[in-house]
This record gives structure tokens, C-alpha cells and sequence, in this order.
């Protein structure tokens, strides 16, 4: 085989290649590929679970894995948007009504019919039987089935309640398709035939403006799939914009993921050259070093005729010989690392545990390999060009030494092994310099992990999610899912029992609605004015807001608030920003608190302490959308006068957040004078236990979520400090994996080059033996050096972890929350004794190993 | 016919005013098929004369040619491939390659060159040797008297114009050095190959066609 870098490769070369392998022990060449290949296919099995996790889980809770989406159109838009040759696929639905009863209650069900195309991509395909055909077949997930307490088995009759638009249908079906179904989506499906939907849901046809707002059944909902997922935002996009329906535009988010941006891929990127970098010192280390070692025989060779091309492919050659037999191993091995690792990294983060992942993608192994084969071939470039450069007559003098001091020694200093281990060093800068840069770079990381996870403060951890001991809420709410969460969850039932908790300190309420508001002349100002600040005016959401400005009250769009009710208990946890907290006259319902327009930049209020503030309360009484193109329409619109801005605790937040971000905060009597009887039950009810009790509500509360209402969950503080040491055990093992390895790297580094320097200066060794220098002497001499190697790696690694400290980790920790900065260096003194051990036991080793047991003769004689 | 000519060859060291001249002005030619000598004792040039002829090392002035051809003209690759084809080299310390056995070592230069040595000749040289028993022991089972007959084999398989030979008995008793010494000029007058041979000793000069003496940089007789 003849590689890109060779051309007039002989047989020659190969032998010589291959022999020169077999002459010597490569083990720490090996080790070294090896661990440079471990390292990147590690790193790639996690980024690739961790990716498809993500895409997994947010497909789950999407219903879907198509690219694109159009929704409540009619046939004929859905036809023509079909008909473009760009898709790959395509596939709709017609709605017709939602299944209810009170097995729906807490099993958001659709009826609709789908195409299989449809129904494949919503993971909604019966895995046994087949979709709908005669008129009164019905396919519907196991879960379904499940909550009307009927059999999964095919052929078995299941009444069921449909409630359309404009009128509630009831019949009976025969059960043709079963799947199991996901309790994490959004809504579970039940398909009926084409020709019954056509009887209660006709399908719609007509011009893309043909659907009333507001109007479902019959509808189209359909799925696009493009020939890959590269850009897939932009394509999609662009195929809807040329048929005029850039406004229908739906896009699958959990491709977000893999149409990868660039500043996703920064970390990944960043830990790539940091292991290219590691790898880079060690190999290059140890490639210099035995081509600085057999110099005088690549001199021969080139004496011999040798080119120096056909000595850098030897050199290429050699490092391929050991890449084969390292990096498969290190593939195999990362690759164990990393799906070890893995589920680890994914617990700590917000994925359902139904999300299991062990990729075992050519990718991962593609790239594993070309990286660790790049690493391999950059690190030999500059040995290589060395054993080409060499000439015939310097190879028959060479000697490792290469700076040749121009100093002339101004007095004779008394010879001790100190200044001879000094000397020693300073002979060969450019090796010191690598395997100290080496050490270096494992003591920074080591740091900087170290730091980070010193830095993870519990308090700040968990005061984003919880200010009381307990919370209950709707299992959605509490687990990322807040758009498709109830707002009012906790029955009465519920709060009676926690109410009755042994030990309770304390319970409160926290309710949440929305108030639409249109935006009226009043309104209008006050956009406007908020538009003069600079953060605001940058906002996306500001810009939205202004783009419903145009026109008069009549023809203007809305913009919405959203309405919190809190009791005195709750409300104990506001902090004023601005004004004062005036509890009677909040109490009294003359006055609000308000939040600051968080989806503004930020800080901004729209209303300061003082200022009257009219709140439109329609949509929050009727409790449906309110419809501000009918005059005629009564409208509840009460003014308060604003108390103070508050800083509501974002563990009391919906989780959505609409308009300009600003909330309006109620007390409970006042809120539930106005809200609508659907809406009466909290959102989430806190309460706080004595210590004593802890253990006891907690197995109340678990109970409870678990067996008696799973729709519901609670988070508490027993529970977050297990998260909490859940996360510092990944960050630990994660980070202490990558210094473990790193920190190999260095060592094995340092050992290699004590080894190899000891073993080229045998002879001189010997010699200064031969004058009178003591085996004890000669072992101190080297120990010297090598703590002179670590005391350079540590000085350095001090230096270079201060400015990582005060720069890289403060922006790190300042953009993570829970983390709190402080700088620190004492993880690189602690590992200054454990290094100094090994600093001293290597050249002991070094020495016994490689100089004693030879006769003084022996070694002198040795190279002739 | 001329095969290897110096001309005013020098190579001096250092700057002035510590000059140190290895060679002032050498002028020498070689005819086809010469076996000679170059003698001189230790410091006298003799070593960096053999290093220009073969193209190891540059001249400060001067020229050498090879067949013609001046060799402070090629860049260092083509040198290379020019000193493989071209020249021989027998080294005082062997210099085989350790890890290649007798054949290989012997063959090595051909294949360098991307080629395949010839049969009959090799056989020729092995015999001539009498290297035919060693071919596949490693260097290091060899005495340094067989070590250097290998050497020799392999300075001659290239057929090349001509043979640098520094101290080549330099490590050997007397006995053994008479006997590579009788081998070289053997194959020197059956091949009729042109050798330059560098020795400090007179005796084993006297088996030289001709006899040069160097002495401070310069050709004495």
C-alpha cells in the first residue's frame, strides 16, 4: 500500500518500518494513541447521547418527529403546500372533536383520521392491528384504553364521547389498532375512518383564510418531512413562504437540536482541542524523543542513501503501525467510557427517564478515529521533518543536547547535583517545555473543574424552584412541561390532607391566569414610551408589541398580562424593588403589586409606584379568549393603582410568559372574585414542615403524587438536595475523568522523558561515576530533576489557572446559574505533594531499573 | 578515464582570527579502477577530504566532481539520491543498521532506490566475501572482522564510481585488518572498482595502487 505522503515507497521503507517497531518497546507510544482515542470517542458517544436525548425527548413531548407542520388549514391548502417536489414526505390528519367523560379528565385525548403517513410520524401507529377502514373501526393507544377501563383486544367494542365544535357525539367502535402510547405527549390520539369523520367533521376546503379562528373540527393538521435535517429551518421555511404560507409555518423545535448551530457546538469544540492538545504534547513528546534517540541511525540511513522524504515516511509509517494497534482499542474503550458515562450527564438535565440512549453511531467511531489519527499525524510532523532534515556528518556527533551555551562561565561554581540536574534541563528546553506544558494543562483543568464544582451553591440551586420546603402543582408544571400544564390543580381534597400534616408551619396558594388586554390608547403610551429605552427596544418581544400598535383602539392588536393571586403566606415571599409593600391596601383590592417586563429586556416597568393601571379583566372572567373586534362584547375593565414593583420568586411562576413579561399580583380574594369557575383551584399550593415532620410530609406527598393523583407533583427540599448531590456526583465524575485521563497524559509524559533521558545519558553517567560521583549522588541529581520538571508544571499551572480563573470560568459561572464565582488555586497546591511523590519515585525507579546491575566498564563500554 | 577530481578544494572553520584550515587547497584525481590511499595522521584533513568527496559535508571553496558532475551543485534530495547511486561508504565503526539482518543490510541502498538487487552480482560479492553463511544473522552475532566484510558487500552493490573507505580496519587487530584489507582490494582489482581507502597507517597503505600523504590540509606527495 502506498499512502498520499509517499510516492516512491520501497519495500525498504516498509521493512525498515516495521522492524524498528519490533526493536524497541512501544507500550508508551501505544498507551499515548490510545488515550488520545479514548478521550475524543469518550467525548463524542456523550455529545451524540446527549444530543439524541434531547431530540428523543423533545419529540415525545412535540407528538412528532416530521419537520414541519401545518396546522387548521383546509385540503386544498394542505394540497398545493404537498404537492412541492422539496418534500421528502408528507401526511395530515382531519380534527374532529376532543374524547370526553370523565376518563378524559386528566388524559388529554383527540379524535381525528389520519393518513399513515400521519400517523407514523406522531408515533401513533398501531403496532398491532391496522388503522381505521370500515366506517365504525376505531385505533387508539393502550393508555386510552386504559383510562375507559375496556380490553386492548382487537375486535372489542369501546363507546366513546366525542365533543365537536358544534355538538357532542356519542357512539360505539370496534377497536382495530393498538400501540402503547406515551404518557409524556401532549395529547393522545384515537383514529376513526375516513367515512365517519366525513359524516361528523367534514373535512374543510377552500382558500388558506377559509378557517374561522377559533373553528377545529374538520381541519387539516399535517407533517412534512424534508430529505435531511441539515438547515431544516431555513428549507422548511422557504418551500412555506413560496406557497404565500409563511404565516401557517410550524416547525418541529426538537430539530433545533440537530441543525446545529455554531455556538452548540463551542464547548464541544473547545473539549476537541483541549484533547487534541493533551494528545498533541504526548505524542509529540514521545516521538521526539526516540527520534532525538536513534537520530545517529536515521544519520546512517541517510548516509546510506535514504531521502529525507523516504525518512519522514518511515516516521509516518511507524506512528500508522502504532495508531492501528492503539486506536481501535481506544475506540472501544471511550466508546465503554462514554456510555458509562452518559446516563450520569443525562440525569442531571430535564429529559424524561423514558428517554434511554446508548448510540453506538458510525459517527461516533468515524470521527473518534479521524480526530485521534489527526492528533497522531500533527504531533509527527515535526519529529518527521527532524529525521528528514538530518545530515549524514551531524548524525555521527548527535546528541540530544541542542542549544550549545554561548555564556561563557564567568568563576568555577562548586559542582553539586543540584546545579548538574539544573544544567540537565536546561539542556533540552524544547522536551522540559512540552511535558511541563503537559502537566500544566492537567492541573488547570483539574482547577477549573474543581472550582466549578466548589462554586455550586445549594441555596441558589434550589431558590429557582422552590422557596418552601414543599410545592405541589401539576405534574406538567413541575417538570418542564408548563405549556401543556393545568393552572388550577390543587383540589380541595389535596389541601384538606396537607392541611391536616403533622408539624405544618405554615401553607399557602399560589393561583395564575391570563388577562389579555387590548391594547387601548392608554396602553399604546406607554409601549411607546417604553421604546425610548435601549434594552427594550432591542427585544424581540417588544418589537412584537409594537407591531400590534397600528391604528386606533378598535383596529389594534393585544398584548397580555399574567394575573397571580397569592394569600398572605405566599405573598410573605416578595421582595420590593420599588415602593412599599402596602398589605392593607392590597388586601383591600385597591391596589396591585406588579413585576417588571421581564420579556423587555428585563428591568424595565411598565408603572411605577403611584400610577393608576387599568386592567382589562374579560378573558380572565369568561375564561375564554376574548374577542376585541366585537364591540358589543361587555368588558370588565377594573383600575388599580400600583403599589410596588415586586420580584416575584420564580419557583411561584407559571413557567409561561406572554406580552411584555409583567404580572400583576392579586390577593387571593381579590382574584378569585374575578376569575372564572374553571380557574378557582390553585396552581400550586406551598407549605413548610418542621424538621421533626420532614420525612413525614414527604411521604405524604409522595404518596399522594404517586398513588392516589399521578396527574399532580411536588418538588421539596428532601428531594432537591438529592438532585443537588446527583448533579455535583456528575460534575465530579465527568470532570474527574477528564483530569484523571489529562493528568495520565502529564505523568506518563514526564515518566517517558525521565526514562528515555536517563537511558541516553548512560554513558556520561557512568562516567561522572568513574570520577567519583556516588551512586547516591547520581540518584539526587535526578531526583532533582525531576522536580524541577514538577515545580516548572506547578509554577506554570498556577499562572495559567489565574488567568483562567478570572477570565474563562468567571464568564462560565457568571452565564450558569447556581454557580457562584470565587477564585481559587488551592486544588493546584493540593496536588503539589502527591506530584512531588511521583516527581522523586520516578528517576529512583529510572535508576534502578536502567543503571544499576551493569558493571561501570559495562555501561562506558555501551555504544562503542 | 577520470572518475573523482578535487579541485582547489579547502574547508575552513571558525573566523578569523582563530581560522582553522581542515583542507587549504586540495587538488586530487581519481582514474577508473584506482585503488588508493589517503594517509595522514590524526587532525591532518584526511577524514574531512573522504566526508567532501562523498558529499557529506560542503567545501568552503573548491569543487568536487563525480563522474562529472559537481556535487556543491544539487540540493540536498537530489545529493542524496546522486550519493546512493554513485558512491560507497565503508565506516571505521561499520555502521550497520541493527535491526536488518546480513541481506537486508547488504541489499538496503538498492532498495532505497526502489529497486531489486542483481542476483548473479550479489552472489558474486557474497562469495567473494565469503559472507554466504552469515546472510541471516543479525549484525550483532557478527565479529567486528565479518561486520565489516558486510559493509564492504554493501558499499559495492550499487556498483558505484566509487568507494570512500574512512580507517575501515580501524577497530580490528592487525590480523583481521590484513584480511579485509586483502578482501577490498580483491574486489577492487575483480570489479574493477575504484576505491579511495583513508588510513593513518603506512603499512596497510602499501596495498594501495597509489599512495597519497596529507599533512596540515595539504597534499604532501
Amino acid at each position: 500500500m502506498t499512502f498520499p505522503f509517499e510516492n516512491n515507497t520501497s519495500a525498504a521503507v516498509k521493512n525498515l518500518a516495521r522492524r524498528s517497531l519490533k526493536a524497541r518497546k512501544n507500550t508508551v507510544a501505544i498507551l499515548a494513541i490510545l488515550l488520545s482515542a479514548l478521550l475524543f470517542t469518550g467525548l463524542f458517544t456523550v455529545v451524540i447521547n446527549l444530543v439524541s436525548a434531547y431530540e428523543q425527548n423533545h419529540m415525545r413531548v412535540m407528538g412528532g418527529h416530521a419537520h414541519a407542520g401545518l396546522k387548521q388549514v383546509t385540503l386544498e391548502t394542505y394540497e398545493e403546500l404537498a404537492a412541492d417536489e422539496r418534500w421528502a414526505g408528507s401526511g395530515y390528519s382531519v380534527f374532529i372533536g376532543k374524547a370526553v367523560g370523565s376518563a378524559f379528565a386528566k388524559l388529554n385525548t383527540e379524535v381525528r383520521w389520519a393518513d399513515d403517513f400521519y400517523a407514523e410520524e406522531a408515533f401513533c401507529r398501531p403496532a398491532e392491528g391496522h388503522m381505521p377502514e370500515a366506517e365504525k373501526e376505531l385505533a387508539t393507544s393502550r393508555l386510552v384504553l386504559k383510562a375507559l377501563g375496556v380490553s386492548d383486544k382487537l375486535g372489542t367494542e369501546v363507546p366513546v364521547r366525542i365533543e365537536t365544535d358544534t355538538e357532542t357525539v356519542t357512539g360505539t367502535f370496534t377497536l382495530c389498532g393498538v400501540w402503547d402510547g406515551d404518557p409524556a405527549a401532549g395529547a393522545q390520539m384515537l383514529w376513526l375512518s375516513r367515512s365517519y369523520t366525513d359524516q361528523i367533521a367534514p373535512v374543510r376546503h377552500g382558500s388558506p383564510a377559509g378557517v374561522p379562528v377559533g373553528e377545529y373540527s374538520g381541519t387539516v393538521y399535517a407533517s412534512f418531512m424534508l430529505p435531511s435535517s441539515w438547515r431544516l429551518e431555513d428549507r422548511a421555511y422557504q418551500i412555506f413562504s413560496d406557497h404565500g404560507l409563511a404565516d401557517e409555518f410550524h416547525f418541529n423545535a426538537a430539530y433545533a437540536m440537530s441543525s446545529f448551530k455554531l455556538t452548540d457546538a463551542l464547548p464541544v469544540l473547545a473539549l476537541a482541542l483541549l484533547v487534541l492538545a493533551a494528545g498533541y504534547l504526548l505524542i509529540y513528546n514521545i516521538f521526539y524523543i526516540s527520534i532525538a534517540q536513534d537520530i545517529r541511525f536515521y544519520g546512517m540511513l541517510k548516509t546510506l542513501g535514504a531521502t529525507g522524504r523516504q525518512l519522514r515516511s518511515l516516521i509516518y509509517r511507524k506512528a500508522l503501525r502504532l495508531s492501528a494497534v492503539g486506536i481501535p482499542l481506544g475506540l472501544a474503550l471511550g466508546w465503554a467510557l462514554g456510555t458509562a458515562l452518559s446516563p450520569a450527564i443525562l440525569g442531571s438535565m430535564p429529559i424524561s427517564e423514558k428517554v434511554s440512549v446508548h448510540s453506538a453511531h458510525p459517527f461516533i467511531f468515524l470521527f473518534g478515529a479521524l480526530f485521534a489519527l489527526l492528533t497522531v499525524f500533527i504531533s509527527c510532523r515535526k519529529p518527521a521533518k527532524i529525521a528528514g532534515k538530518v545530515s549524514p556528518m551531524e548524525a555521527l556527533r548527535y546528541n540530544e543536547a541542542e542549544v550549545a551555551s554561548k555564556k561563557t562561565r564567568r568563576a568555577a561554581k562548586p559542582v553539586t547535583s543540584g546545579r548538574l540536574a539544573r544544567q540537565n534541563l536546561s539542556r533540552s528546553k524544547k522536551k522540559v517545555a512540552v511535558v511541563v506544558l503537559s502537566l500544566a494543562l492537567s492541573l488547570v483543568i483539574f482547577n477549573s473543574a474543581a472550582s466549578l464544582v466548589g462554586g455550586f451553591d445549594f441555596e441558589t440551586f434550589i431558590s429557582d424552584s422552590l422557596v418552601n420546603d414543599f410545592a405541589v402543582a401539576d405534574a406538567g408544571l413541575l417538570n418542564n412541561m408548563a405549556r401543556n400544564a393545568r393552572r388550577s390543580a390543587v383540589d380541595a381534597a389535596l389541601q384538606t390532607n396537607i392541611a391536616a400534616l403533622e408539624g405544618l408551619e405554615g401553607m399557602g396558594s399560589v393561583y395564575s391566569c391570563f388577562a389579555d388586554q387590548p391594547i387601548t390608547d392608554e396602553l399604546a403610551a406607554i409601549i411607546r414610551d417604553a421604546g425610548q429605552h435601549e434594552e427594550v427596544a432591542r427585544s424581540l418581544m417588544y418589537q412584537n408589541a409594537v407591531g400590534e400598535m397600528d391604528g386606533t383602539e378598535a383596529t389594534r392588536g393585544n398584548m397580555n398580562y399574567a394575573v397571580y393571586g397569592l394569600d398572605d403566606y405566599a405573598a410573605q415571599k416578595l421582595t420590593v424593588l420599588e415602593g412599599e409593600l402596602d398589605w392593607d391596601r392590597w388586601r383591600a383590592g385597591e391596589g396591585v403589586f406588579i413585576t417588571p417586563a421581564v420579556l423587555w429586556g428585563g428591568k424595565y416597568c411598565l408603572y411605577h409606584p403611584g400610577d393608576m393601571m387599568s386592567v382589562d379583566l374579560t378573558e380572565m372572567l369568561d375564561g375564554a379568549a376574548y374577542n376585541y373586534w366585537d364591540e358589543s362584547a361587555a368588558r370588565t375593565v377594573k383600575t388599580y393603582q400600583v403599589l410596588a414593583v415586586v420580584e416575584l420568586p420564580s419557583a411561584y411562576g407559571s413557567g409561561v410568559s406572554m406580552g411584555s413579561g409583567t404580572r400583576i399580583i392579586l390577593p387571593e380574594t381579590e382574584y378569585l372574585h374575578y376569575v372564572n369557575e374553571g380557574a378557582r383551584l390553585p396552581m400550586l399550593t406551598v407549605f413548610d414542615v418542621d424538621d421533626e415532620h420532614m420525612a413525614q410530609a414527604e411521604a405524604f406527598v409522595k404518596n399522594y403524587t404517586e398513588n392516589v393523583d399521578p396527574s399532580m407533583d411536588y418538588r421539596s427540599r428532601l428531594s432537591l438536595e438529592e438532585e443537588y448531590r446527583g448533579l455535583i456526583r456528575m460534575f465530579t465524575l465527568v470532570g474527574g475523568a477528564l483530569c484523571a485521563l489529562l493528568a495520565l497524559i502529564g505523568i506518563l509524559n514526564f515518566v517517558n522523558s525521565m526514562a528515555t533521558s536517563v537511558l541516553t545519558r548512560r554513558r556520561e553517567i557512568a562516567m561522572l561515576q568513574a570520577v567519583g560521583m556516588t551512586g547516591r549522588q547520581v540518584r539526587h541529581m535526578l531526583i532533582f530533576e525531576g522536580l524541577g520538571y514538577m515545580l516548572l508544571g506547578l509554577a506554570f499551572a498556577l499562572l495559567l489557572s489565574s488567568v483562567t480563573n478570572v477570565t474563562v470560568l468567571r464568564s462560565i459561572t457568571e452565564g450558569m446559574w447556581a454557580f457562584r464565582y470565587r477564585f481559587t488555586l488551592l486544588p493546584v497546591l493540593l496536588s503539589a505533594p502527591p506530584l512531588a511523590a511521583v516527581a522523586a519515585a520516578v528517576p529512583l525507579i529510572c535508576y534502578v531499573h536502567l543503571l544499576r546491575g551493569q558493571s561501570l566498564i559495562d555501561r562506558l563500554r555501551d555504544l562503542g | 578515464m577520470t572518475i573523482l577530481q578535487t579541485v582547489d578544494l579547502k574547508k575552513y572553520y571558525g573566523k578569523k582570527p582563530n581560522v582553522t584550515k581542515a583542507l587549504d587547497g586540495v587538488s586530487l584525481s581519481v582514474e577508473e579502477g584506482e585503488f588508493v590511499a589517503v594517509v595522514g595522521t590524526s587532525g591532518s584533513g584526511k577524514s574531512t577530504l573522504l566526508h567532501m568527496m562523498g558529499g557529506l559535508d560542503t567545501p568552503t571553496s573548491g569543487s568536487v566532481l563525480v563522474r562529472g558532475q559537481e556535487l556543491a551543485k544539487k540540493s540536498e534530495e537530489e545529493l542524496t539520491i546522486f550519493r546512493r547511486r554513485n558512491i560507497g561508504f565503508v565506516f571505521q565503526s561499520y555502521n550497520l543498521v541493527p535491526i536488518l539482518n546480513v541481506l537486508e543490510n547488504i541489499v538496503l541502498p538498492v532498495e532505497l532506490d526502489g529497486d531489486r538487487a542483481d542476483r548473479a552480482f550479489l552472489e558474486e560479492i557474497v562469495g567473494m566475501l565469503a559472507l554466504q553463511d552469515k546472510l541471516n544473522s543479525m549484525p550483532n552475532q557478527l565479529s567486528g572482522g565479518q561486520q565489516q566484510r558486510v559493509a564492504i558487500a554493501r558499499a559495492l552493490i550499487t556498483k558505484p564510481a566509487i568507494v570512500l573507505a574512512d580507517e575501515p580496519t580501524g577497530n580490528l587487530d592487525s590480523r583481521t585488518s590484513a584480511d579485509v584489507l586483502g578482501l577490498l582490494q580483491r574486489c577492487s582489482r575483480e570489479l574493477d572498482q575504484t576505491v579511495v581507502m583513508i588510513t593513518h597507517n603506512n603499512e596497510l597503505a602499501q596495498l594501495a595502487g597509489r599512495i597519497v600523504r596529507i599533512e596540515d590540509g595539504r597534499i604532501v606527495a
